[in-house]
């Protein structure tokens, strides 16, 4: 599958903080990817780098297999930030007018569709409108412009939970008849799991995983009972947190469990079951930290 | 519409605020000269008299009955040109639009070169709209407003007047194109330590200039080479020259600038 966006060894800091830090990642073409992270990770500042918003200290972004120079912006790239900076005197029809210019492929009739569909006013102005609304606005941009890679940075922000199952299932559908490569980038692991194929996590500057969603969640496994046998079995395996309560204890396990091991487990008196994906981010990301 | 148009339709949207209030500014302007004016215009008889009263009162209060008070022949009010007030936009323009486009420009996708080849487009058209509306203004301004009321005016001050109707056009808008570069300039990229410079050199350089003797000459010098030039050439020229220097520094700032 070719290569749609690569980041080779790329550095950015503010003065001594490392927002990123040697990062190095790839996205493939027609694929959709999650970009998790804390608020801090770095994943504003990647993105900003990625788009030819900030400029790297070090490393190189290629898109579409084109180095990007320093003062450059990607072509064939729609990025819709996390704070919209669209005038606040324009009326919604006219964003979404002025947005098309930039857009080659952009779908108009998408775009009134995607209107209908959130219950958006086309002649309301940008300064009417709650940060909900907003959100809408650039996610109805970033579908339309059906840009070969298109990155949302925290594209429901604001939104209730109806609005957002709504944007994930707009934007699968669109994307199983135009195929291009999507960038989320959240913290909400849980909403983008049945939506992105593979995710990145990011803490401090750096890509802690990378990993499909399917393999979190086969490899990802609650493991609880006495301490003893919970010790046993979990030695020599990658445990990502750990709690105590007397003589029984839980353990979060990850990588793979064959069924020999399950068998072990169960001999043994503990008990399997997975991990709810927001959770394993999290313990995750305080396991990083705890490494540090 | 193509880039140009939505820069153009953004930096409407930016100005639009702007604009009403230079406009309110002249309106209200012209209604307080109006009525100042009318204040001033009464009859001359009963104000000579009303001043020999005032006059006689101060001479009983200090005793001092040499005391006199010289009343000009006409007392009225100058005011400036409603035309030249609309030359307010050209700061507010330079500054506005840098700070309040480029991000909104970025943010639909625009390159940051198209973006300044735009910013340069739309300073060229202000630059000869303004100087167009005051060229026109001007003989109105002399043959009928002067008629009720006194007015100064940029194109009298600087001895433009002197090159003719399509030297004035001209001269103002390569001034008024030197002055949107030079904010342009300055408000291009706000969180560099070389603007920080280049205000501190700016603000110094006119009262050091002007301060010390052996530098006031050339300071004259150059305003009078810049604005009172007596050479459509030579003075459109400098200007010209000045703005493309602003542009170059301008643009090293925006291919910088980040978002």
């Amino acid at each position: 599958m070719n290569s749609v966006l690569q980041v080779k060894h790329l550095s950015k800091s503010y003065g001594r903080t490392e927002a990123v830090d040697s990062l190095s990642l790839e996205l493939a073409e027609h694929t959709i990817y999650g970009l998790l992270g804390r608020n801090g990770a770095g994943k504003t500042t990647l993105l900003n780098v990625i788009t030819g918003g900030m400029f790297p200290d070090g490393g190189e972004v290629v898109v579409h297999g084109r180095p990007l120079r320093q003062g450059e912006v990607p072509t064939q790239v729609c990025y819709i930030r996390e704070k919209n900076f669209y005038p606040s005197g324009a009326r919604i029809r006219d964003v979404l007018q002025m947005a098309s210019v930039f857009h080659p492929d952009w779908d108009s009739e998408l775009a009134s569709t995607l209107l209908g569909t959130f219950k958006l006013n086309p002649s309301k102005k940008m300064r009417q409108l709650s940060r909900g609304m907003e959100s809408m606005v650039g996610n109805i941009i970033g579908l339309a412009s059906r840009a070969p890679l298109t990155i949302f940075d925290e594209p429901v922000l604001g939104l209730d939970v109806l609005m957002r199952e709504k944007f994930y299932r707009t934007l699968l559908e669109d994307y199983a008849e135009h195929p291009r490569t999507i960038l989320l980038s959240t913290h909400l692991i849980d909403e983008i799991a049945t939506v992105v194929e593979q995710v990145f996590i990011m803490e401090n500057g750096g890509i802690l995983m990378r990993e499909e969603v399917e393999h979190i969640r086969e490899r990802a496994h609650t493991v609880s009972g006495s301490t003893a046998a919970l010790d046993a079995f979990t030695a020599g395996r990658r445990v990502i947190h750990g709690e105590r309560y007397g003589n029984v204890g839980v353990a979060i396990v990850y990588g793979d469990l064959p069924d020999d091991k399950r068998r072990e487990a169960q001999s043994r008196g503990l008990t399997i079951e997975g991990v709810p994906l927001q959770k394993f981010f999290a313990y995750l990301i305080e396991e990083g930290q705890a490494d540090e | 519409m193509n880039k140009m148009g939505v820069q153009l339709r953004v930096s409407m949207l930016r100005m639009r605020l702007a604009i009403l209030l230079v406009i309110g500014a002249i309106v209200v302007s012209t209604i307080a000269n109006y009525t100042v004016n009318a204040a001033l215009q009464g009859d001359p008889q009963r104000d000579a008299q009303d001043v020999a009263a005032a006059v006689g009162e101060l001479r009983d209060l200090t005793g001092d009955d040499s005391l006199q008070i010289e009343v000009p022949s006409e007392m009225e009010n100058v005011n400036v040109s409603s035309a030249n007030m609309l030359l307010l936009l050209l700061p507010v323009l330079a500054i506005v639009l840098p700070l309040q486009t480029f991000r909104t420009m970025m943010n639909f996708g625009d390159s940051r070169r198209r973006y300044f080849v735009g910013l340069l487009l739309i300073y060229a058209g202000a630059a000869l709209v303004l100087a167009l509306c005051n060229s026109l203004w001007w003989p109105f301004e002399q043959n009928i407003i002067r008629e009720h009321s006194q007015t100064f005016n940029l194109i009298e001050i600087f001895g433009w007047d002197r090159l003719g109707t399509v030297g004035i056009f001209l001269y103002q808008a390569a001034f008024y194109f030197f002055v949107l570069t030079l904010f342009n300039l300055l408000f291009s990229r706000m969180k560099s330590p070389i603007t920080w410079i280049l205000w501190a050199v700016l603000i110094a350089a006119i009262p050091i200039g002007t301060s010390i003797a052996s530098l006031r000459v050339h300071v004259a010098d150059f305003f009078l080479a810049l604005l009172f030039n007596d050479s459509l050439i030579a003075g459109m020229g400098l200007n010209l020259i000045l703005s493309a220097v602003f542009i170059a520094g301008a643009w090293l700032f925006t291919r910088h600038r980040t978002f």
